[in-house]
């Protein structure tokens, strides 16, 4: 997918400088939290490590507070520029209009995943504690990065489709992603957390419990999220044309 | 200088919910500075949003270069534009967002662009400042020099003088006379007639969405300081100067509203040169005399009379 590198340097820029970058990375901090008060009380057999990691980074860490973070970055990528005038610069230059939502989205992409990380390796390391391996690290950052590319197009493709994206985002979060799909094992081939969910899994221990993992293999799981990418920056790229700009 | 028309709307209306803000309009425009002029909200940015394809016509078609660059991002090479906002990525100075802007444009050397254009503006001495701490007239010149970075064809400005000071209007308006006589098409929008008339020989005029008048900036002026005017006279001897204006046939009807004298005359320069000696004749001392009507919302309506009587 074609990208340029002037726009996600500008874009990247704007979302993760100030006030509001700080206070997103706090929202995965938290769970981080959650797992310190784990690793504070010392109960390791039941559950055990693994299965507290999977719970609060399957339940509340990507699901939740990781898809909260990309609401508000993976809308104000385009958001933003659309709020203070500033995509009339972008706009107007000769780039595929498929170019200029996929550089939104791909910097949305990176910015979620950097801000994320530290909750993501905080709910790791207290969770996991000694357990902690190379291997789980490496597929939770899989499944880290898989979900916020598809969240960061998703988020980037309603900021063009509907008015109030971040509202609409929130209610789609707090309704679905961070409910409904984290819970009931019924739900879980229906939501982007669940593929990201999927991938994590695999680094930990066979037999730890994953009521609403779907029981995709890692390829599958890595191919729904990229497809879906691909189709919603399509669809945002279709849309453009028809947005009217301020 | 070619006389192919570079801007073509045909029948363009465009509507937001109950307002319209562009009302079928149909005009040609070729290379050279031509002026939008209108009060606000008579219509001009969305004019230029249509030109500048940020906005799709509800009804007609509005071709650039031959194009629609909403459809056809290509055509941005050749086309420059001065938003309406203020909005700007503050954290980059100037000098790298104009270079950003020519590199996103597909300029070769975008960095030896963005100097060239800042030169052009006059904004090298604050080139490597970031546009954050900019005053309104050096963000206004920030936004010209991207729109001249890639050395387009057709460049569409939106108020462009608004925020400078006297020498920097000055700078700007000789700027952008140079860019029409280079063979450019410029349209620039403004709602001060001698502002245009300073920089543009064609001028299309807007109120209230419609296009009312279209031709050499000279005409239309001469066409709003020929209009019919009323004046308001304060002098105590209102009666006797009513007659003396009547006798003279200067004025075509006259009032007496709250003790002072109104007048309705055609022939605005043979009023302005006969008052005084009238005056004098008949011993009425003038305390005040001043047009009525002579905002601009009153010169465009006269305008949008003018060419309503004319269609017909």
């Amino acid at each position: 997918m074609p990208i340029n590198a002037t726009v996600v340097s500008i874009v990247l820029r704007r979302l993760i400088t100030g006030r509001r970058a700080l206070a997103l990375a706090i929202l995965p901090l938290l769970v981080g939290g959650i797992a310190l008060a784990y690793f504070a009380s010392g109960e390791r057999d039941d559950p055990t490590p693994a299965e507290i990691y999977a719970s609060l980074a399957e339940q509340f860490l990507l699901p939740s507070a990781v898809a909260f973070v990309a609401v508000v970055l993976g809308a104000s990528a385009i958001g933003d520029e659309r709020d203070d005038g500033t995509i009339l610069y972008l706009a107007a230059t000769p780039l595929r209009r498929v170019t200029l939502v996929a550089s939104s989205a791909f910097a949305a992409w990176i910015a979620t995943t950097l801000l994320s990380l530290p909750g993501l390796a905080a709910t790791l390391g207290f969770a996991l504690g000694s357990e902690a391996t190379v291997r789980a690290a490496l597929w939770s950052l899989l499944g880290l990065a898989a979900t916020t590319l598809c969240y960061a197009a998703l988020f980037g493709w309603l900021a063009l489709a509907i008015r109030r994206p971040v509202l609409v985002g929130f209610l789609y979060v707090v309704l679905w992603e961070g409910s409904v799909a984290a819970f009931a094992p019924s739900a879980r081939w229906l939501s982007v957390s669940a593929y990201g969910r999927a991938l994590l899994h695999k680094g930990l221990p066979a037999g730890t419990d994953a009521p609403t993992v779907p029981a995709a293999g890692a390829v599958t799981a890595l191919l729904v999220l990229i497809a879906a990418t691909v189709v919603l920056v399509v669809l945002a790229a279709r849309r453009f044309p028809r947005v009217e700009l301020p | 200088m070619s006389d192919e028309p570079t801007i073509v709307f045909t029948n363009v209306s465009k509507w937001y919910g109950d307002t319209v803000a562009v009302a079928d309009v149909s005009v040609e425009l070729r290379p050279g500075v031509t002026g939008l002029l209108g009060h606000n909200g008579a219509g001009k940015s969305t004019a230029l949003k249509l030109c500048g394809g940020f906005a799709t016509p509800s009804q007609g078609s509005v071709r650039v270069l031959g194009t629609e660059p909403r459809l056809d991002p290509q055509a941005y090479r050749r086309i420059g534009i001065v938003p309406d906002g203020d909005g700007m990525w503050g954290f980059l100075t100037a000098r790298r967002l104009v270079a950003a802007c020519a590199r996103m444009r597909g300029v070769a050397d975008p960095d030896s662009a963005a100097e060239r254009a800042l030169r052009e503006v006059d904004l090298l001495d604050a080139a490597d400042r970031r546009v954050a701490g900019f005053s309104k007239g050096m963000r206004q010149r920030v936004k010209l020099a991207q729109a001249l970075a890639h050395d387009p064809e057709v460049l569409l400005l939106d108020e462009p003088l608004n925020g400078l000071d006297p020498a920097q209007r000055l700078h700007v308006v000789d700027l952008i006379r140079r860019l029409g006589e280079e063979g450019r098409t410029v349209l620039v929008s403004s709602h001060v007639l001698h502002e245009v008339e300073r920089m543009a020989p064609r001028v299309v005029v807007f109120v209230n969405g419609k296009l009312v008048a279209e031709g050499g900036t000279t005409d239309i002026r001469d066409a709003i300081l020929d209009r019919p005017r009323t004046v308001r006279i304060e002098t105590p001897r209102s009666s006797d100067l009513a007659r003396a204006l009547i006798g003279e046939r200067l004025v075509h009807s006259v009032r007496l509203t709250d003790g002072h004298l109104e007048v309705d005359t055609a022939d605005v320069e043979r009023f302005g040169l006969r008052l005084p000696a009238l005056a004098r004749e008949c011993g009425a001392t003038l305390r005040a005399v001043a047009p009525l009507g002579d905002d601009l919302e009153s010169v465009y309506s006269y305008l949008t009379d003018r060419a309503r009587g004319r269609m017909r």
